[in-house]
């Protein structure tokens, strides 16, 4: 569904991203491990079109189309969702309000009909108790006044309203302790399906004990040096990221 | 010619202009009258280097406007369209006359007196109260009023009423003569333990130049409680100055929010004067600026007894080359400790024109006291709109979700659902306006 291609990526003349390859098919969950500062959320923020971001060369195709000319709000109506590493706070604005509007102009995009408000109430009660978020979080500002945890649980609540194609997560696990950890793991486990795809952008390895990744690949330095399976990971719990950046080093 | 000889020019206006209405009255009010003028004659109209009127355009307020009296002879029932609380007891006034016909004061409960000012100035002056505002006055509008005033509302509210009353002034101007003002003068007292929720909406449907000068004087007794919302929506060329004061006695309660939708300028001196302990008092605002109209608040909360609480927050959305001043202004004094008072102004930029002037001026002459300020002037946080963008949401809809959330602020301070809705509704115009201009 996303093919990436030689991609790369300038911030302010510094070239961060240096020719990334990956593609993502329908069902697969991939993910990213890196230390700060690879790249990876500069990856991230490319793919959901944030402002500020040069792409020099190389491509990115989703579903046949040319990803890099559409606006981010067409991107998120064409089924791409990224779950932010810093969700923003947004005053005064209701958070069901918000996650109606969204949901009402994506549908609206893909020609269906708009949600009242008496369904929308019904679905995303649901969807909150999923997530293990009380409804009050509803009635409350974006994001306003969120621990850390919240807002991660936030974002995996408006993913499973939203129901994309294919969620980015960029360090969701970060700062989480293990019952939110396993709560967010929860709700991609719980939605995985043959049409979605995953992206899971993380630090550490310990979101990757709650996620059946199909795909490992570590980024140094704005590439993707090496791609693997679950033992990918583990090996990198256990001996970090130096024997990756030589090399000459065998495997 | 100089600008002080324009301005004594307009001060003569005024003084044939009070010649002309009241020379031929007598007895108590006419001298209160007699020497508010005399006040105002020498005190004259302000100039912007004094303090308070700086960064202002002070020639829409030092035109020499006719004094404008209050006449049922205008037709003033052909489509009037406006918005307010059909089911809320209303006083309604046209061009300053009080207008029987489009006020319903039928659900008014017992224990509430109201009239309107022109008609206790001609059946009883001698009884039209008419104290100057706690701690004098140096605006020389507020003497202006107080020498010439002709309109305006008289509400009491009894002592120990078991529920609170809800109340509208509405003050419409319809295209009259050209270049008129209007001198409305405005009491409330409510009584101990009584509360009282008042709106008090200004409407102009005109394309000729006004002026219209308010003046609100509020009591409010021992442990009673005051809800006000001021909404200012003045036609283009419509101007008001505005000074309301809320004097409150101990463990009294007040709220006031005032929003200013549309004007050429508006200017609002509110001063909140906490004179009994365990007072507390909040002041809200809400401005809304476009074109080049010029929307200033000066606030002035006075904690002159201790264990009072205050807090206040003003916001301002200006877009094109409007301009806002906000100028806050809190005073403890020497006996007020154990004060605690906030206040917060933020200023929301749409266009690279707009401009705003923010100035908190905290006076504490006590040691023992809580006081915080702070100012925010920006754009729309460009992280924000692209997190709801990359939720689906249209850079324009984003756009007007985020400007609607930073006015939400001040509007969910109201606590009754109908005049929360109500608004909403007229900061929705308002958007609506500017989304179509765009």
């Amino acid at each position: 569904m996303i093919e990436i291609k030689n991609l790369h990526v300038n911030v302010e003349d510094k070239e961060i991203l240096k020719g990334i390859n990956l593609s993502i098919k329908p069902g697969e969950l991939h993910a990213i491990m890196g230390r700060n500062g690879s790249g990876k959320s500069t990856l991230s923020n490319v793919i959901s079109g944030r402002d500020g971001y040069t792409v020099t060369k190389g491509s990115i195709t989703w579903e046949g189309e040319n990803l890099l000319k559409m606006d981010p709000e067409d991107r998120a109506c064409a089924g791409i969702f990224m779950s932010f590493q810093y969700p923003v706070v947004i005053p005064g604005v209701n958070n069901m309000y918000f996650l109606k509007t969204a949901l009402n102009a994506q549908r609206k995009a893909r020609g269906d009909e708009e949600l009242d408000s008496m369904d929308f109430l019904a679905l995303i009660k649901t969807k909150v108790n999923e997530v293990k978020l009380e409804e009050s979080f509803l009635h409350r500002a974006v994001n306003e006044g969120f621990s850390g945890g919240e807002k991660k649980r936030n974002e995996i609540l408006q993913m499973i309203t939203l129901e994309p194609k294919l969620a980015i997560l960029d360090e969701t696990d970060s700062g989480l302790d293990i019952d939110a950890l396993k709560i967010v793991a929860e709700g991609v486990n719980n939605y995985r399906s043959p049409h979605r795809g995953f992206l899971v952008i993380t630090h550490y390895q310990r979101i990757l004990n709650y996620l059946a990744a199909d795909q490992i690949h570590v980024m140094i330095d704005g590439k993707i040096v090496k791609s693997g399976g679950k033992d990918l990971a583990s090996k990198l719990e256990a001996e970090g990221y130096a024997w990756l950046e030589k090399p000459i080093a065998a495997d | 010619m100089s600008k002080q000889n324009i301005h004594q020019n307009v001060v003569d206006h005024y003084s044939g202009e009070f010649t002309r209405l009241y020379s031929a009255e007598n007895g108590e009010l006419s001298a209160r009258r007699q020497a508010a003028l005399a006040e105002f004659q020498s005190l004259g109209l302000p100039t912007a280097k004094q303090e308070d009127w700086r960064n202002l355009d002070l020639a829409p307020l030092s035109a020499a406007y006719e004094v404008a009296l209050p006449s049922a002879e205008l037709d003033y029932f052909d489509d009037l369209d406006f918005k307010y609380l059909p089911r809320t007891p209303r006083l309604v006034f046209v061009n300053g006359h009080f207008t029987a016909e489009l006020s319903d004061l039928s659900l008014l409960p017992e224990g509430v007196t109201v009239n309107s000012q022109t008609y206790l100035l001609n059946t009883n002056p001698d009884q039209v109260n008419l104290e100057q505002p706690t701690g004098g006055s140096d605006n020389p509008f507020e003497l202006l009023n107080r020498a010439l005033f002709n309109s305006g509302a008289s509400v009491e509210i009894a002592p120990d009423q078991p529920e609170p009353v809800n109340l509208q002034l509405i003050f419409i101007t319809k295209p009259g003569a050209e270049q008129q003002t209007y001198q409305i003068r405005n009491l409330v007292r409510i009584g101990a333990n009584s509360r009282l929720n008042l709106i008090e909406q200004y409407i102009g449907i005109t394309d000729h130049i006004y002026f219209n000068n308010v003046v609100t004087d509020v009591h409010v007794a021992e442990n009673g409680s005051f809800n006000c919302i001021k909404i200012q929506g003045e036609a283009p060329q419509g101007v008001q100055l505005s000074t309301t004061t809320i004097d409150q006695q101990a463990n009294s309660t007040s709220r006031s929010l005032a929003v200013s939708l549309d004007g050429r300028l508006i200017r609002n001196n509110l001063k909140l004067n906490l004179l009994g302990e365990g007072a507390h008092g909040e002041l809200n605002g809400l401005y809304l600026g476009r074109g080049e109209h010029l929307v200033d608040n000066h606030t002035l909360i006075d904690h002159a007894v201790p264990n009072c609480t205050s807090a206040e927050m003003y916001k301002g959305i200006l877009d094109d080359k409007a301009r806002a001043i906000f100028n806050g202004k809190i005073v403890v004094r020497p006996d007020a400790q154990k004060t605690d008072a906030n206040q917060i102004n933020r200023n929301l930029l749409l266009s690279d024109k707009a401009r705003v002037h923010t100035n908190p001026q905290l006076e504490i002459y006590a040691d023992d006291v809580k006081c915080s300020h702070g100012s925010t002037t920006g754009e729309l946080n460009p992280d924000a709109l692209f997190y709801l963008q990359s939720r689906g949401i249209s850079a324009t809809a984003a756009q007007a979700l985020m400007i609607n959330g930073f006015a939400n602020e001040v509007l969910d301070t109201i606590s009754d659902e109908a005049s929360h809705e109500l608004l909403s509704n007229l900061v929705d115009d308002w958007f609506n306006a500017r989304e179509e201009n765009n």
